[in-house]
């Protein structure tokens, strides 16, 4: 109960604040075995007229990109907290990752980009 | 604008903003939206209005727990917000006008508070922290969009417009007409985040409780 009232009272008495600063912004990566490193949270390279209309209506990939930032967020802020298994769990049943899997948590910013978490074995 | 219209228009906007982000879910999580989705058919059909509002607050509750906080930030949060005003307006009557005049407050807040942080913050006035988010933050809405980002001088004129608009929300309420204009310029300012950050879900989120506030400045003055 407890839990759930620590979830529902920022809704009730939202702070609003923001973009109070533009920190630097996650990035979760997978790799198959050898293969590459592949970013689950990838901008496409650009939209039309027609697909930014129609995102209005239906945005279902892009929101889950945000998603996994988020937790990608969430736990580099308190990782006791928010484990990985959250993060595991929606590249294996929702971008459909093979497992097992290596995951790669990075940091961009306006300097660059820099490695900020590695582990292997995930989704098994 | 009557209290009795705003509320329905209200339910109407929460309710399409539920079925919207519930066809986002169809593929996983069906078993959090569906139900949800099935709430607000009732509500849009006006068949058992309260009780599908509590219905659609309680699965908006479990998504919370689910996800572990919003899903989709700021926009679920609203969303969640303007659901539990609308329960209790529909579900208490003597608290009815004090829950869509708290959502219509809410509402102003979401301008102001974000508005006045971004006027305190010299990265927000020299246009920079728009330029960073741009650059490198995971908003764009593509890479072809964070070519934005050299446009220095457009992008300090795109955030004093935002400030100023945001920081001086408030005082639209000083007449009706003022107020239609202000919320015409809202909703065209969420159009543009969701154009370009992919932020669809705020402009259903935030446009139901604009009626709340249209009732909420008639009733304060007349």
């Amino acid at each position: 109960m407890s839990e759930i009232l620590r979830l529902f009272l920022p809704v009730l008495f939202p702070s609003w604040r923001f973009f109070s600063e533009v920190s630097a912004s996650p990035r979760v990566l997978f790799r198959v075995g050898q293969g590459t490193w592949q970013d689950a949270t990838a901008l496409p390279g650009h939209l039309s007229v027609c697909q930014s209309l129609a995102s209005l209506l239906w945005n279902a990939d892009r929101n889950e990109v945000l998603f996994l930032a988020s937790l990608a967020e969430r736990h580099l802020a308190d990782p006791e907290t928010h484990g990985l298994a959250p993060i595991v769990r929606r590249l294996s049943h929702h971008h459909a990752v093979q497992s097992p899997f290596d995951l790669r948590l990075m940091l961009v910013d306006g300097t660059g980009a820099r490695i900020v978490h590695e582990s292997h074995g995930h989704g098994v | 604008m009557a209290f009795e219209t705003a509320l329905r228009l209200v339910e109407v906007g929460l309710a399409l903003a539920i079925l919207q982000r519930g066809a986002e879910h169809l593929r996983h999580d069906v078993w959090l939206f569906v139900p949800q989705m099935v709430c607000a058919g009732m509500v849009l059909a006006g068949f058992a209005v309260p009780v599908a509002l509590f219905g659609a607050w309680a699965f908006g509750v479990a998504q919370l727990w689910q996800f572990r906080g919003p899903y989709n930030g700021g926009a679920d949060k609203m969303l969640l917000l303007g659901l539990t005003c609308a329960t209790v307006a529909t579900t208490v009557p003597p608290a009815a006008e004090l829950a869509l005049a708290y959502l219509a407050v809410q509402l102003v807040l979401s301008y102001v508070v974000s508005g006045w942080v971004k006027l305190r913050n010299p990265e927000w006035r020299s246009g920079q922290a728009l330029a960073e988010v741009f650059a490198f933050s995971i908003y764009p809405i593509s890479t072809a969009t964070r070519a934005w980002a050299s446009h220095t001088t457009a992008l300090r004129r795109a955030s004093w417009a935002v400030i100023g608009f945001e920081v001086a929300f408030p005082l639209a309420l000083v007449s009706a007409p003022i107020l239609w204009i202000a919320l015409a310029g809202a909703a065209t300012f969420h159009l543009l985040n969701a154009w370009m950050f992919g932020l669809n879900r705020f402009v259903w989120a935030w446009l139901p409780a604009f009626p709340a506030l249209i009732w909420l400045q008639s009733r304060l003055l007349g």
